[in-house]
C-alpha cells in the first residue's frame, strides 16, 4: 500500500498525530480562502512549506508522484473547464477550440465559450493548487503515525470510540480489500475469463461483474468475522477505554504547534494585509524575469528564427498543414505546428507502445 | 479445585432464525483444568456450540433456545457478552479475520483495554500472554508479516490478555502447516497444564486430540453421539466412521486388527485398551510380536501405475523474485518435469513457495528467469484464458471465484468463457454436476451452501473445464475427513481418464494415500522429488521442511526390524502384513 505507515524514526515519526491533525486542518482552512489568481503565491508557498515536511518525515516521494498520476486527469480537466469558462482574468485567448459566441440580454456578444484564456488558465492552475495544498499534507499524516497513536490521539481529542474504530477498521480493510480483488482477479482468469485481453467496453459492460460480486460477498463475511471477533474481545464495554499509547504533549510536540500555527498565521497576514500585492508582483517578477530572460536568449542565439523556419516547414506538410493551421493562432501564433507535430509524436509513440507490447497468442 | 464444573451444559437445543436446526439436546460438563476434544464432520454443530458459549449467540446470530448453559456460574443468555469476555475466549479458525487491529501489539491490548483495565497491568499482561504463546519479539509487526502459525498464536494471546477462565477453539489449525500445527497445540497444552485453563477444543486432526484431550465429545447433526475419555470414543471406529471422523490412524488399525486375528481383542485389554499414539501402537506391536502372538507376513504394496513418457508439465530453471520494495525471491533456480498420469503433491511449510510455483504454470506469474513449458509450449506466450483449456485449478478459497446465482450457471461460466456450442456446455455442466455429487442442488445460489460444498463447487467448475493437468490448492482447508477425501477422489478418477494431476497440502496422511510421487519444497527451492515411499525416508529432508510423516508410516520404519521392508503408506497395507502367530 503506498499510503501505510513504515515506522522511521524521524522527528515527524514521533510527534504526536494531533500535530499533523492540526496541519491538515488548517490546511484546509487556507485552502477555503484562496480563491483569487492573486493567491497562486500563497499557495506556493504553503506547498513548499508542507514539502519540508515531507523532507523531515523522509517520506518517500513517490508516493506523492502516485498521488498526482491519479489526479492528473482531473487537472486536465480542470485547466480545460476553466479555460474555456472562466472569464473574469486577463482575457488574451491563447487558443480558440471552436466557435462559440454566447449573446448577453442586450444580443451583443461579449463571451466566446470555445476560447481558452489566460485568465482561465490561471484560474485552473489555482484550483489545482488548492487541490495540491490539501493532498500534500494528508500522507505526512497517514504516512508517519502508526494507527495506535492516531486511535489513541483521536480518543484524547474525545472522538467516540466508534467512529474511531470504524476509521481504523476502514484503513484496515482498504489493503485487504486489494488483496482479495487480486486474488479475485487470478481465481477468474484460470477459468479463462482474461479480463486484461478484454477492451474497455467489454470490460465496463460486464467484466466486473465476476469480479465485484465475489469481493463484495467476501467482504460481507470478512464484516461478519470481525464483528464476532470484537464481541468477544469486549468491545464497548465502557466508555472510556484504557490509552496504552504514551500521548502526552512533549516539547516537539509544542515546537511542532508553534511552527504550524506561526506559519498559518503568517500566510492569513499575507493573504489580508497589503502584503498579499507584494507576493504577487514579486512572483510575477520571477515569472516574467524568467521569461524576458528565456526570450532573449533564443532571439540572440537566433533560434526563433530556426524555429519559425521549422513551423513553417511543417506547415507545408499536407497533414500537419491542417493541425498546425488550426493551433497556429493568438499566444501559439508561430509555433503552432511545432506543438502539432509533438503532439502527433506523443500519441504516435504511445500507439507504437500498446502495438509492440508482448502479445500473448492463443494456446492450440 | 477440579470437582467445580466450569461449563455445564444441559439439554441445549438450538434453530438459527431462518435456519435449520444445529443443535439438539446436548448436555455435557466440562471440569476446571480438563480439556474437551469436540468431533464431529462439517455442519455436526461444532462451531454452534462454541458461540453459545461465548455469546456470540444470541449477541451476533439469533435462534430459538431451549435447554441451559452455566459458564463459570453465569448464563450466557442473560450475561451481556461483554462480561462473559472476560470469562470465555475463543480462536476462530481463520487466523486472518481475527485481526480487529493494525499491529500485534495494540492487538493484545485491545480486549483488557476495552474493559477500561489499567495501564501498567495491560501492558504486565500483554507480556506474560506474549510469552506464553511464545510471539515475543514480534509486537511491531503487521497482521500481514506473520505467519499463518504466529497468526494464530497471536488470536491466541490476545484472548489470554483478557485472563480467561475457560479457552475456546474452534478449528484453531486447520488452515495451519505441520509446523504451525504443532506450535499451537503446545501452547495450549503448555496452558492446561501450568495455567489450569478449562480448554474446549474442536478440530479435524483426531491424533492430536487423542494426545491431548481428556475428554472427547463426538457431534453429528446437532447431537451428542459419544462422550468420554479418547480411549473409550476411538474404540467405537464403526460409529465414528459413521459421522465422518477419522481416528488416528494407529487406532483404525489397531481395531482392524482386532477383527482379522482372532484373540486381538483380548490381548488389547490385557494391555490396557486401544492405542492412541504412535509410541502406544508401536510397544503394543513390539511386544505382540515379540511374544509371538503377532507375525510378520511381508506383503509388497500396490505397485504404482506405470507412467506415459510424455511430459505434460516442464520447469525450468525457473527463479521468480516479488516486485516489492524489498523484493523477495520465492523461487531460485527450480527444475521439474511432470509425466502425463501422474499424482505429484508438492509439500513444504507455509510459505515455502508451493503456490508461487503453481501460478507458473498457469501463466499467472511469469517466471523472472527460466522458462515453464506445458505440453511443450512456453506458457510466457500463452494467455491466460487459453492456458485454462489446459491446467485448472481447484483454490483454497472458493469464495474467490464464485459469484453466479446459481451452481449450474456457475460451472457454466468458465465453459463460456471457452466460447464452447450451448450443447457442449450442457453436457460437461451434467457430467461434472454429477461427478462432484452436486445435483440436488444445482438451482441454489452457491453462497447459501456450506463450505465444504462451495469447495465441491468450485472443483467442479474445474472439472467441467475437462482440463488435461488438475491441481488441487490445499485440498484439506476447512474440510472434515470426508470431505477431503471426496476431493481426492475426484482427482483419483481423473487420473483414470489420463489426466495428469498436483496437489499442493500439509495434510501428509493424504498425500501418503493418493500421491505417486512427492516434491518437498523450502524456501524455494526443491529440496527433494521422488517416488513417495522413498522421500518419506529421507528424514533430514523432512525435518528440513518441518513436515512429519504419517503415522503408518513412522510405524513401518520403527518396525522394519521385524520385516517391513518398505514404506506402508495406509491401514490397510499394514494390515496385510500381520498375520496370527503360532500357528
Amino acid at each position: 500500500m503506498a499510503f501505510e505507515y513504515v515506522k522511521k524514526d524521524t522527528p515527524l515519526d514521533r510527534m504526536s498525530p494531533l500535530v499533523k491533525l492540526l496541519l491538515m486542518f488548517l490546511a484546509l482552512i487556507l485552502v477555503v480562502q484562496c480563491t483569487s489568481i492573486e493567491h497562486i503565491s500563497i499557495l506556493l508557498i504553503w506547498i513548499s512549506f508542507a514539502s519540508l515536511w515531507w523532507l523531515v518525515g523522509k517520506v518517500e516521494l513517490s508516493s506523492l508522484g502516485f498521488l498526482l498520476k491519479l489526479l492528473s486527469m482531473l487537472f486536465v480537466f480542470l485547466f480545460l473547464v476553466q479555460g474555456l469558462t472562466y472569464r473574469f482574468g486577463d482575457s488574451t485567448v491563447i487558443l480558440q477550440l471552436f466557435d462559440l459566441p454566447w449573446p448577453d440580454e442586450y444580443g451583443n456578444v461579449m463571451v466566446n465559450y470555445g476560447e481558452i484564456t489566460v485568465g482561465g488558465i490561471m484560474y485552473g492552475l489555482l484550483v489545482m493548487l488548492r487541490v495540491i495544498a490539501v493532498v500534500t499534507v494528508v500522507p505526512i499524516f497517514t504516512m508517519t503515525s502508526p494507527m495506535t497513536k492516531i486511535s489513541g490521539a483521536l480518543a484524547k481529542i474525545r472522538v467516540p470510540q466508534k467512529i474511531i474504530f470504524m476509521f481504523i477498521t476502514a484503513m484496515r480493510f482498504v489493503p485487504l480489500v486489494q488483496e482479495s480483488m487480486d486474488a479475485i482477479i487470478e481465481a477468474q482468469k484460470i477459468r479463462g475469463f482474461d479480463i486484461d485481453a478484454a477492451n474497455i467496453y467489454q470490460k465496463l459492460r460486464r467484466a466486473y461483474v465476476p469480479i465485484i460480486t465475489p469481493l463484495l460477498l467476501l467482504m460481507f463475511r470478512r464484516a461478519m468475522d470481525l464483528e464476532v471477533a470484537i464481541n468477544a474481545r469486549a468491545f464497548g464495554a465502557r466508555e472510556d477505554p484504557t490509552n496504552v499509547e504514551d500521548l502526552s504533549f512533549k516539547a516537539r510536540d509544542y515546537l511542532g504547534v508553534i511552527i504550524v500555527v506561526g506559519f498559518f498565521s503568517f500566510m492569513m497576514y499575507l493573504m489580508y494585509f497589503e502584503a498579499t500585492s507584494i507576493t504577487w508582483i514579486s512572483l510575477s517578477t520571477i515569472v516574467s524575469t524568467i521569461l524576458t530572460i528565456t526570450s532573449g536568449f533564443i532571439v540572440t542565439t537566433g533560434l526563433d528564427v530556426i524555429l519559425q523556419n521549422l513551423n513553417q516547414f511543417l506547415l507545408s506538410l499536407p497533414f500537419l498543414n491542417w493541425i498546425g493551421g488550426f493551433l497556429d493562432q493568438n499566444l501559439l501564433l508561430g509555433y503552432g505546428a511545432i506543438i502539432a507535430a509533438l503532439l502527433i509524436f506523443y500519441v504516435v509513440y504511445k500507439t507504437i507502445r500498446r502495438i509492440t507490447r508482448k502479445k500473448k497468442r492463443v494456446k492450440r | 479445585m477440579t470437582e467445580y464444573s466450569t461449563v455445564k451444559v444441559n439439554n441445549v437445543t438450538f434453530t438459527y432464525e431462518r435456519g435449520p436446526l444445529a443443535l439438539s439436546e446436548v448436555s455435557f460438563e466440562v471440569k476446571k483444568g480438563e480439556i474437551l476434544g469436540i468431533l464431529g464432520a462439517n455442519g455436526a454443530g461444532k462451531t454452534t456450540l462454541c458461540f453459545h458459549l461465548n455469546g456470540i449467540i444470541p449477541t451476533v446470530y439469533t435462534g430459538v433456545e431451549k435447554g441451559s448453559i452455566s459458564l463459570c456460574g453465569l448464563d450466557p443468555w442473560e450475561t451481556p457478552i461483554i462480561q462473559l469476555a472476560s470469562k470465555v475466549s475463543m480462536v476462530l479458525q481463520d487466523p486472518e479475520s481475527q485481526f480487529t487491529t493494525t499491529n500485534v501489539a495494540s492487538e493484545l491490548f485491545f480486549g483488557p483495554a476495552n474493559l477500561a483495565v489499567e495501564r501498567d497491568e495491560i501492558l504486565r499482561r500483554a507480556a506474560w500472554a506474549a510469552k506464553v504463546c511464545g510471539i515475543d519479539g514480534l509486537e511491531e509487526r503487521k497482521p500481514k508479516e506473520l505467519s499463518g502459525g504466529q497468526k494464530q498464536r497471536v488470536a491466541l494471546a490476545a484472548g489470554l490478555t483478557m485472563l480467561p477462565e475457560v479457552l475456546i477453539l474452534d478449528e484453531p489449525t486447520s488452515q495451519l502447516d505441520p509446523i504451525g500445527t504443532t506450535e499451537v497445540f503446545d501452547v495450549i497444552k503448555q496452558l492446561a497444564n501450568t495455567e489450569d485453563m478449562t480448554i474446549l477444543i474442536t478440530s479435524h486432526k483426531t491424533d492430536e486430540i487423542a494426545r491431548l484431550a481428556s475428554k472427547v465429545l463426538v457431534l453429528s447433526e446437532g447431537r451428542v453421539m459419544a462422550l468420554g475419555t479418547p480411549k473409550d470414543i476411538f474404540a467405537q471406529i464403526e460409529l465414528l466412521d459413521s459421522v465422518g471422523v477419522n481416528p488416528p490412524a494407529v487406532t483404525v488399525l489397531a481395531a482392524k486388527m482386532a477383527k482379522k486375528i482372532p484373540g486381538f481383542q483380548e490381548k488389547l485389554k490385557r494391555i490396557g485398551g486401544i492405542p492412541l499414539t504412535l509410541d502406544e501402537s508401536y510397544s503394543m506391536l513390539k511386544e505382540l510380536l515379540d511374544e509371538g502372538f503377532l507375525q510378520v507376513e511381508w506383503t509388497e504394496p500396490p505397485p504404482t501405475p506405470p507412467m506415459s513418457d510424455e511430459t505434460v508439465l516442464e520447469v525450468e530453471n525457473v527463479t521468480y523474485v516479488y516486485p516489492a520494495r524489498i523484493p523477495v525471491t520465492a523461487l531460485r533456480g527450480i527444475n521439474l518435469k511432470i509425466k502425463r498420469g501422474e499424482i505429484v503433491a508438492i509439500v513444504g511449510q507455509n510459505g515455502s513457495g508451493k503456490t508461487t510455483l503453481v501460478k507458473h504454470f498457469l501463466g499467472l506469474l511469469e517466471a523472472t528467469e527460466g522458462v515453464t513449458k506445458v505440453e511443450g509450449e512456453d506458457v510466457s506466450e500463452l494467455t491466460t484464458g487459453s492456458i485454462a483449456k489446459s491446467i485448472a485449478l481447484i483454490l483454497q478459497n472458493p469464495d474467490y471465484q464464485l459469484f453466479c446465482i446459481s451452481v449450474q450457471k456457475e460451472l457454466e461460466f468458465g465453459l463460456r468463457n471457452l466460447g464452447l456450442p450451448e450443447d457442449e456446455i450442457a453436457r460437461r455442466v451434467e457430467e461434472s454436476l454429477k461427478e462432484a455429487g452436486l445435483e440436488d442442488v444445482r438451482d441454489i445460489f452457491p453462497f447459501r451452501l456450506s463450505f465444504g460444498d462451495r469447495r465441491k463447487v468450485a472443483a467442479a467448475a474445474g472439472i467441467a473445464m475437462d482440463p488435461d493437468i488438475l491441481i488441487l490448492d490445499e485440498p484439506t482447508t476447512a474440510q472434515d475427513y470426508l470431505g477431503r477425501h471426496a476431493l481426492c477422489q475426484i482427482a483419483t478418477r481423473m487420473r483414470e481418464k489420463g489426466k495428469t494431476v498436483v496437489m499442493i497440502s500439509h495434510d501428509m496422511d493424504l498425500v501418503a494415500q493418493y500421491a505417486d510421487r512427492l516434491i518437498v519444497m523450502a524456501e524455494g527451492i526443491i529440496i527433494a522429488d521422488g517416488p513417495k515411499r522413498e522421500v518419506f525416508n529421507m528424514h533430514e529432508v523432512m525435518d528440513k521442511a518441518f513436515l512429519k510423516p504419517p503415522q503408518i508410516i513412522q510405524l513401518s520404519q520403527k518396525l522394519e526390524g521385524y520385516g517391513i521392508e518398505k514404506n506402508l503408506v495406509t491401514v490397510d497395507e499394514m494390515l496385510a502384513c500381520f498375520k496370527a502367530g503360532g500357528a
